[in-house]
């Protein structure tokens, strides 16, 4: 049951949506002057969304929104740090063999507004030289290649060569708003903000994979900023902040907290974790990490059933990989979250065997699981492979 | 007019106790500054320093004129700075601390800031610098600087004086002496007590980015915990210095504040006096803390960290207030001396964001007050208090608290504004009224005062009309009734109309926005009193939301169409009411409808001859129970959209209008509407609408969507609306069958065939919508005897519902036994809060609810064999076709709302 995805703007609702044909739902984003405020789930009947059932629901979830973005905007108030905020802006997107992706992804790149920013794209060894040409054709994009595969290490590439002050993480098969980057640069106002989060939203919802994938994974976290500190946040607790694909960091983060894992992230046996440990040393260094929800991505989910359970046991992996990696490096602290994971994933475990409504379905939690247990060894193994490398150059 | 730039001569002044290697780097910085040698000076203060040091000092080498003052025996960083600005040649005096290394503009920052804007005191950001490994005590230093700064950086920020530190601080000369300089016999916290004089002389305080240097040598815990016993021992000082700060410092935190475990700590910390066995346990304790805090910090357990190192050092904080004011009763003598003498008089401005946010916001600049009370329209939205020792309210200052603590206040002020712009109804109406209301305002607060006495409210709340009385308060007023009346308060002067007369009296009063009914409010006798400021500031201060909704109306803007609807009374040996609910319903603006009395085996004859009276159809149903009445009503309507009311019910006349647009939408298959009380004249009355909790679901619309619902809110239909006011489209009735004939009144389980509809709509995955605007008035039991069969009926139908899941079993069974389990838990709690007085419901109505309850199985069983064979809708519409021919629909112009 396809769900489809509509971006309204309040201050010109449409009457009724239609060509929603073939679905039985609709998420609609709410905007208030082009700013996300609200979001909400209405059902589809015979392929169309009423002007009335729409304008109902604006009333409903997004009315306290608006006027609160409305009052905010007359008062001259937004509730972000004053200070400096960086000069220039650098866009990073890391790909490997994902051509048709990221040529979507540039094109949104490049329709946002110039403030300067530059526009830089890694190639994470790819095999074939279609990434290559894409950027060729799309002349404001800087092409950088490396040819040791690892997405931390494409970006740890971008950290070094970004002629920005602040580098903004998007992955190749994400689409960014016009103003993602405009919201993220606001945010830097305080110097002890190092880096910025935003909203993400699923690009379609076309399959069970990826309604599953939103459902259990949920990218968005909410409209409401938020601020974690490194000081009264869990450093460790860092999902509930946001993920590479929709991330900014100082360039000077390497001098003050360092640079990305090598041995984690896609590309690695770990598969992910590189930005949650990079995330969670920000914290522990007492820096911040802001999200701020009118920095948005629409991030296109994995389609198959099968890729969203490699995701997921990926994502289980790189938890525990992460977690791993900061008992090593002497932070006692990562016991508690690796604990309080699995307490949380078992009762979800029994639900799915016991086929609860509502439930995840057995063979993902499951995959999630394995991930959980393989995390450590994969760990170890990526460490490995990387002395190996090391020591073969 | 300050000198120009160049011709500005400035004095650094750094007073320094035996560090002459940070004295070499701070000197370094300055020779690499980018301010002119010639324009400047040092002034070095040795305060107290060895031989040893002072001959390292002299080796220092500088381009610029450089002194050494000595101070022998040390006499504390303030008498340094003093020492060293009489001495200073300066016009300029910038003190900075030894251990800051300046930024290279630093000097230049600041010269440019006091040519801007002469008079203030200057500081720029020590920014803190920390080791490369820091450990979690420099952290939370390093933090707390940094976020000091992120403060200061904030045009919204009001500064006070524990905002001014000496790490970098510059000022006039002339001023710094007009000031008087530092508090020599304050061993810390000096930048503070001179802040608090240097804002009551007026001086501005200003923050400069690049004015500021790094900050090196952040303190250890031990010399923290040191540093907080010298500012307890400050504080004191400083509360005996300027009484008026007390309030402002943090040993006037109440002893009842705070946890429970902080309570005891403070207590401690006071009582350590004369050293035994207290001085011991003191030492123990500080030493266990002090363990604690360096275990957690390996454990890595860091929020457990904070609590404990914020402990500890509140310890020594309270520590060095003990030394002060010597115990817990020095600390109240201190408290009442300084209250007694410490009263200020702060100036005070009102400020009507009526007259425009820009023009308010200029008006709060001009007056420079200590505080200032926000109105709207005379009601008032908020205050920003006075704070002692801070600068006066600015309009950045107004800005940040309506976007942050009075954001709600506010956005009900601009919906308010809106609405009344909105609606051209009366032309520019509401101007005069209200300039004129003011006056009735403070009247109508007076009678509300009043009556606050007579219910004898024991709440202070002085400022505070009584909104909504307490139940308590409601239910005491025992002899008086209540009258029910409502406002239309969209346009102009609200029209208030009186729902039944009688002796004077408190007046309930439903507001309503253009037909919405929003909100409650409770005056004193009149409707002099309910004028628009009354209601204005009751919706302000009820910070209500609903407003949101009723303003950005969608069916206003996209008028729905208005089919013709079917409405159906069922009635039963009650005439009068019948009478006055076709009256009501006669009364409709709408313009297509048609209205069916279904005569449900009434004695006599009299239903039909008033519905003949009222020109409507009378059909009778000669089995009694009300569900089959209601199935005949079907039977009969003529149209697609059937609506439900009861016959002890008066229709608003909005009624069909509001309900026709919630079926606009074509997901919608049923809609409910808000119950409101016709009358509170009896004691009954008003324990059911404000002990028992009425009818009214509301002034929220809501919608359940039976597909996405859980199983426990697909049971507990009794939120989503009931019998008495109810529409369904004829296609999902005839769909689900009709109602259960063995249910509702007239059958042994007395009521639930509203509840067991909505629950068999909802399974069957249908959409209902609760509309507060399709507003219906209820006439509640009058006598105590009535309410007490309602309520033992109530309780009887919830079980015989339950029941009837149970067996069902289409919800598992589990979740129906857990409700039924969770309601006798609620109703063993009512019991109990009874006895302790908590609970304003008489005992015996509560035990009727439960007697209802307990009696449902039994109930269960006789309705199920006496309905045996009973038709369900589709038995009546097969074996008795409708009998008579449907009439045309009442069809005219439509009457204006």
């Amino acid at each position: 049951m396809p769900t489809a995805i509509r971006d309204v703007e309040s201050r010109r609702l449409p009457d009724g949506i239609d060509g929603l044909e073939g679905y039985e739902r609709a998420l609609i984003l709410v905007r208030r002057d082009a700013r996300p405020v609200a979001q909400c789930t209405l059902p589809v009947r015979d392929g169309r969304l009423s002007g009335i059932a729409l304008r109902r629901a604006v009333e409903e979830h997004a009315s306290q929104a608006i006027w609160r973005a409305d009052s905010e905007a007359e008062l001259g108030w937004s509730g972000r740090d004053a200070g400096a905020l960086p000069t220039r802006m650098t866009v990073a997107v890391c790909t490997r063999d994902r051509a048709d992706d990221l040529e979507r992804c540039l094109v949104a790149l490049e329709a946002m507004p110039d403030d300067g920013q530059e526009l830089l794209v890694v190639d994470s060894a790819s095999v074939n030289p279609a990434t290559r040409e894409l950027v060729a054709r799309h002349p404001r994009v800087r092409y950088l290649r490396e040819d040791v595969p690892g997405a931390d290490r494409a970006r740890n590439r971008a950290l070094r060569d970004a002629r920005g002050d602040v580098v903004a993480f998007t992955d190749d098969d994400a689409v960014v708003d016009p103003g993602w980057l405009r919201a993220l640069r606001a945010s830097f106002g305080d110097p002890r903000t190092m880096c910025v989060t935003g909203l993400t939203l699923p690009l379609e919802l076309e399959t069970p994979a990826q309604e599953w994938f939103e459902r259990s994974n949920q990218f968005g976290r909410g409209y409401e900023r938020r601020v974690f500190d490194g000081l009264v946040h869990d450093p460790f607790l860092v999902a509930a902040a946001g993920a590479s694909v929709n991330a900014a960091v100082r360039r000077t983060v390497a001098e003050h907290v360092g640079i990305f894992d090598e041995s984690l992230d896609g590309g690695t046996p770990a598969k992910s974790g590189g930005d949650h440990d990079l995330f969670s040393r920000i914290l522990l260094a007492g820096y911040r990490i802001v999200y701020e929800p009118s920095a948005l991505v629409w991030h296109r989910h994995r389609r198959e059933w099968s890729e969203l359970r490699n995701t997921l046991f990926g994502y289980g992996c790189g938890v525990y990989a992460h977690l791993t990696a900061a008992l090593l490096r002497g932070e006692p602290g990562a016991i508690r979250p690796a604990a309080g994971w699995l307490r949380s994933q078992l009762p979800g475990l029994a639900r799915s065997l016991l086929r609860r409504p509502g439930a995840v379905p057995l063979d993902l939690a499951l995959a999630e699981l394995r991930g959980c247990a393989r995390g450590p060894f994969a760990l170890m193994e990526s460490r490995r492979q990387l002395r190996r490398r090391g020591a073969a150059t | 007019m300050s000198a120009p730039r160049d011709e500005v001569f400035v004095s650094v002044i750094v007073p320094t106790h035996d560090r002459p290697r940070a004295l070499a780097r701070l000197v370094g910085a300055l020779e690499h500054g980018s301010w002119l040698p010639s324009r400047m000076e040092l002034v070095i203060v040795a305060d107290g320093c060895s031989d040893a040091t002072l001959t390292a000092m002299d080796a220092i080498d500088a381009p610029f004129p450089m002194r050494t003052l000595e101070v022998t025996p040390s006499r504390g960083a303030a008498a340094a700075r003093n020492r060293g600005a009489s001495a200073a040649r300066g016009d300029l005096l910038l003190f900075v601390d030894d251990d800051i290394e300046p930024l290279p503009g630093m000097i230049a920052a600041h010269v440019c800031a006091h040519e801007q804007q002469p008079g203030q005191v200057i500081m720029g950001p020590p920014l803190p610098v920390r080791s490369a490994k820091p450990d979690l005590n420099q952290l939370s230093q390093w933090a707390w600087w940094h976020d000091r700064f992120a403060a200061f950086r904030s045009p919204h920020h009001r500064f006070s004086f524990e905002d001014v530190f000496t790490g970098i601080l510059s000022m006039r000369a002339a001023r710094f002496h007009a000031i008087g300089g530092f508090d020599e016999s304050l061993a810390c916290r000096e930048d503070y007590e001179f802040g608090a004089r240097a804002l009551a002389a007026g001086a501005t305080l200003r923050f400069v980015e690049d004015g500021g240097g790094w900050h090196h040598e952040l303190r250890s815990s031990e010399a923290l915990a040191s540093r907080k016993r010298a500012e307890g021992r400050a504080d004191v000082q400083i509360a005996v210095r300027h009484p008026e700060l007390f309030a402002r410092l943090r040993l006037a935190e109440p002893a009842s504040g705070g946890t429970h475990s902080w309570q005891r700590l403070r207590r401690l910390a006071l009582s350590s006096s004369d050293g035994g066995i207290s001085r011991w346990t003191n030492a123990a304790l500080a030493r266990t803390l002090g363990v604690a805090r360096r275990a957690l910090e390996l454990l890595g357990w860091r929020l457990t960290w904070r609590r404990v190192n914020r402990a500890l050092l509140d310890y020594w904080y309270w520590r060095g207030v003990q030394e002060g004011v010597g115990s817990e009763a020095g600390l109240q003598s201190l408290e009442t001396a300084c209250v007694r003498s410490g009263s200020i008089d702060h100036t005070e401005v009102r400020v009507d964001l009526a007259m425009g946010l820009r023009r308010a916001l200029s008006a709060v600049d001009a007056a420079r007050a200590d505080s200032v009370r926000l109105l709207w329209q005379g009601a008032e939205l908020g205050r920003i208090p006075p704070c002692a020792g801070a600068e006066p309210v600015r309009s950045e200052h107004v800005r940040r608290a309506l976007g942050t603590n009075l954001a709600r206040e506010y956005v009900t002020t601009r919906q308010l504004e809106r609405m009344v712009r909105w609606l051209p109804r009366e032309p520019r109406p509401w101007r005069r009224p209200f300039m004129t209301l003011t006056h009735a305002a403070t009247e109508a607060r007076r009678c509300v005062e009043r009556s606050q006495r007579l219910l004898a409210r024991t709440e202070p709340d002085t400022a505070a009309l009584p909104i909504r009385p307490t139940r308590q308060g409601v239910l005491r007023a025992n002899g008086t009734g209540i009258r029910v009346a409502e406002a239309e308060v969209a346009y102009g002067t609200p029209r208030v109309t009186l729902h039944d007369t009688g002796a004077s009296g408190r007046v309930r009063v439903l507001l309503r926005v253009e037909g919405r009914p929003v909100d409650w409010l409770s005056v004193d006798d009149g409707e002099s009193a309910i004028d628009r400021a009354v209601i204005a500031q009751a919706v302000i201060r009820r910070r209500c939301t609903w407003l949101t909704n009723a303003t950005s109306d969608p069916a206003r803007e996209c008028p729905s169409p208005s089919p013709p609807i079917s409405v159906v009374v069922c009635t039963r040996d009650r005439p009068e009411d019948l009478d006055e609910c076709l009256r009501a319903l006669d009364a409709l603006a709408y313009p297509s409808y048609e209205v069916v009395v279904v005569d449900n085996a009434s004695r006599s004859d009299e239903p039909r001859r008033i519905a003949e009276h009222h020109g409507v159809r009378c059909i009778r149903e000669p089995r009694p129970g009300l569900d089959n009445a209601r199935n005949r009503g079907i039977l009969e309507a003529a149209h697609d959209l059937v609506a439900f009311t009861d016959d002890d019910v008066r229709v608003d006349r909005g009624w069909l209008s509001a309900i026709a647009d919630a079926f606009a939408d074509n997901a919608v298959q049923a809609v409910t509407g808000h119950v409101a009380p016709a009358a509170l004249d009896t004691r009954a009355r008003r324990l059911f609408e404000f002990a028992y909790g009425g009818m009214g679901k509301g002034s929220h619309a809501r919608t359940w969507e039976g597909a996405t619902l859980d199983n426990a809110s697909r049971i507990t239909t009794q939120h989503v609306g009931v019998g008495a006011n109810m529409a369904f489209r004829r296609t999902v009735l005839e769909a689900v069958d009709g109602f259960d004939p063995a249910l509702d009144v007239g059958t042994p389980s007395h009521g639930a065939g509203d509840l067991d509809m909505f629950h068999r709509l909802l399974e069957g995955g249908h959409t209902i919508r609760y509309e507060p605007r399709a507003l219906v008035w209820h006439r509640h039991r009058e006598s105590m005897g009535g309410l007490r069969r309602q309520l033992y009926d109530n309780g009887r139908a919830f079980g015989v519902h339950l029941l009837r899941r149970l067996r069902e079993g289409h919800v598992s069974r589990w979740s129906t036994t857990r409700i039924f389990l969770r309601l006798m838990r609620w109703h063993a709690g009512r019991v109990i809060a009874r006895f302790r007085r908590l609970e304003p419901l008489p005992l015996p109505l509560i035990a009727a609810e439960i007697a209802g309850a307990l009696s449902s199985p039994v109930a269960y069983l006789r309705t199920y064999r006496s309905a045996k064979g009973a038709p369900r809708l589709s038995g009546v519409l097969h074996a008795e076709p409708r009998g008579v021919p449907p009439r045309e629909p009442i069809s005219g112009p439509i009457r204006p709302l």
